[in-house]
């Protein structure tokens, strides 16, 4: 305990100093817990924008289709979706179900083409497991037969608007090309880059005339617990036998989760620079403790402290400047993140010309995970005590003799 | 390409003679059908008014084989075409790897034109496809033409529907329409321009318009035309698509 105290004064006695070296500390941490709030936040939004508009939690397939992902497929579909609505029709932790079908189809407003998904909604369905009739921005939602929403930035590209004229062309299952005109009856802004550039909605049976067909090509699943969505995966699959595959969205979407992980550890890894130059100034500062008290540690040795009660006190020093540091780090952190929490980071016009494959934009909102905070607050303190090791070895090493050569 | 659409042409009005007259059908294989030949093609690829040219050579014996190679721009210089039957191939040289033209591939444009690789590579006889009506004597350009309208008998088509007018005195196809299943015009193509070699009269210019998008169309014009000429049967192989 009075080692303590001797080390409190002593950490106090340059005031300055101590608060420089918490403070290189504190930034380090701050930075950490800023952006794991961020890519929290990231995930979050990434996660809802899919499971909001592009696939719900769980997705039912005619087996094999997935295998051809990206390529859209239309000779692996569900032919008889009633089949399998039968068979889960049961299932209680199901919120909603609502078929789908996704085709690949040129836009074309008579001077320009682009490729974009066709996705088939069935308008009396999709509510119950997608929000994309609450993101009607302009017009409204799908009513006329003839009806078409687009993405509000497709239509910026196409330069159409509600009430537009526009022809899709596709190939039916067979490879007959179809196409056919629409009228835009609203444009839709659902902050997910997919629906708002790349895709088109329309009424599912207008979709299964196009492609000649008469079944569907997924089926979304919403349910009410997603903590056991495994669980409930199991669950369908067992019902509706080999003939189809379920998958949960984070399977559909493994790519962007993947990717998230390695911009995670990206961060973490330029947040751990940080904290390396904290640490060389705490080491920095412990050193220049050891050289100015030499006279005074020799004298604590020659009045009988031994090594053990030196390093003791200076690796409480350090400590004490990691608790600090690591504190305000928090602190500081905490209180950015909620700033990001509560207010956003607004990226809308920075990405605006950007084709990000991570399906988020506009503002980015965080979410604090306080079991971060607490390991980052913890790495912060040991990193501190560590790294005066060094230091320390210097004031061991001293004769009580030759130190007092220094008085 | 110049070859399947001498083949639709031919196609085309053999079926129209196998309502009005098997002679006459005769009489047309004897102008457009080839043993072999060899060509210069350019390629102008109009879009939104501003145009690209590309040219290759090509060959091509009977209506199996088919070799292309273009020559112009640099940036597309060295890529080829191998088509046998209703396979076809790429090879680019950055590559250096020939890939087979298969599935989705095959609804793609080919080099930016308003071809896509199955419009090239169909093979299949159009009356196995369609059914073929003719409809009476209609005038286009000064010329009377048979016209023909084709409705698809079997699913697995490109196009469900086709108009097509066939010149009445050298019976080549005028103009071709191509339509979707809904009945929109997607396409529409125009020989404008034909040379007489030999006993044959062979189009030497051929318009392909999008009709879907405004001045959107490709051209095509060939040149050195040599007709029943000799081809090594080394040119349509894979080895020598992939040669360096």
């Amino acid at each position: 305990m009075k080692i303590l105290n001797l080390a409190w004064r002593n950490v106090f006695r340059h005031r300055r100093r101590t608060l420089i070296t918490a403070a290189a500390i504190s930034v380090g941490l701050a930075v950490m817990i800023y952006m794991d709030t961020m890519m929290n936040g990231l995930d979050n939004l990434a996660a809802g924008n899919i499971i909001d508009f592009e696939t719900g939690h769980l997705e039912i397939f005619a087996k094999g289709y997935y295998r051809e992902e990206g390529l859209f497929p239309l000779d692996t579909i569900i032919e008889n979706p009633e089949f399998i609505l039968q068979r889960i029709a049961k299932i209680k932790t199901i919120k909603g179900v609502t078929p789908r079908i996704k085709f690949q189809c040129r836009v074309n407003n008579g001077i320009d083409e682009l490729p974009v998904l066709g996705i088939g909604i069935d308008i009396e369905k999709e509510p119950k497991v997608f929000e994309t009739a609450n993101t009607v921005v302009k017009g409204e939602y799908l009513k006329n037969p003839d009806d078409i929403l687009i993405g509000k930035d497709l239509a910026k590209d196409m330069d159409l608007d509600v009430g537009s004229f526009l022809t899709i062309i596709t190939r039916d299952r067979y490879g007959t090309y179809e196409a056919y005109d629409f009228t835009v009856s609203g444009l839709i802004n659902t902050g997910h880059p997919l629906l708002d550039r790349n895709a088109v909605l329309m009424h599912i049976n207008i979709a299964q005339r196009l492609l000649s067909m008469y079944g569907i090509t997924e089926l979304c699943i919403k349910t009410r617990d997603d903590n056991k969505l495994m669980q409930l995966k199991n669950e369908i699959a067992g019902k509706i036998g080999k003939d189809f595959e379920v998958y949960t969205y984070k399977e559909l979407n493994a790519g962007i989760f993947d990717l998230s992980e390695m911009k995670r550890s990206g961060q973490f890894m330029l947040a751990l620079v940080v904290v390396i130059i904290a640490a060389i100034g705490i080491i920095n500062t412990m050193l220049m403790a050891v050289m100015e008290r030499i006279p005074e540690i020799g004298m604590l040795k020659a009045m009988g402290f031994g090594n053990y009660n030196i390093v003791k006190m200076f690796i409480y020093e350090g400590g004490i400047i990691g608790i600090f540091g690591s504190l305000f780090g928090c602190f500081l952190g905490l209180l950015a993140s909620l700033h990001l929490v509560y207010y956003g980071l607004d990226l809308s016009h920075m990405l605006e010309n950007i084709d990000i494959i991570y399906p988020v934009k506009f503002i980015i909102t965080g979410e604090i995970n306080y079991m971060t905070v607490l390991s980052v607050f913890i790495f912060g303190v040991v990193v501190s005590v560590i790294v005066t090791l060094w230091p320390v070895r210097k004031a061991t090493k001293l004769q009580p003799v030759e130190a007092l050569r220094h008085v | 390409m110049i070859s399947k659409l001498i083949l639709l042409s031919y196609a085309l009005c053999s079926l129209l003679f196998a309502q009005s007259g098997l002679e006459i059908i005769k009489q047309v294989d004897k102008n457009t059908v080839v043993s072999s030949l060899s060509y210069r093609a350019k390629l102008l690829i109009s879009l939104g008014g501003k145009i690209r040219e590309k040219e290759f050579i090509g060959y091509a014996r009977g209506k199996e084989y088919s070799y292309m190679e273009f020559v112009s721009p640099a940036r597309d210089k060295g890529t080829r075409f191998l088509k046998i039957g209703d396979e076809m191939w790429m090879y680019i040289r950055s590559v250096e790897k020939s890939i087979k033209i298969a599935g989705h591939m095959l609804r793609q444009s080919m080099m930016g034109s308003d071809f896509s690789y199955d419009d090239v590579a169909e093979n299949e006889k159009l009356q196995d496809l369609y059914e073929i009506e003719f409809i009476g004597i209609d005038t286009i350009d000064n010329k009377e033409c048979y016209k023909l309208e084709l409705t698809a008998k079997v699913p697995e088509v490109n196009y469900y529907f086709r108009k097509t007018w066939i010149d009445k005195r050298n019976y080549i196809p005028v103009k071709i329409e191509l339509y979707a299943k809904s009945g929109k015009l997607m396409k529409e193509v125009n020989i404008i321009e034909f040379k007489k070699i030999g006993k044959k009269n062979y189009p030497t210019k051929i318009i392909m318009i999008n009709k879907l998008r405004k001045d959107t169309f490709t051209e095509l014009i060939l040149e050195e035309i040599k007709l029943d000429i000799k081809i090594p049967s080394k040119v349509f192989t894979k080895a020598y698509l992939e040669r360096k």
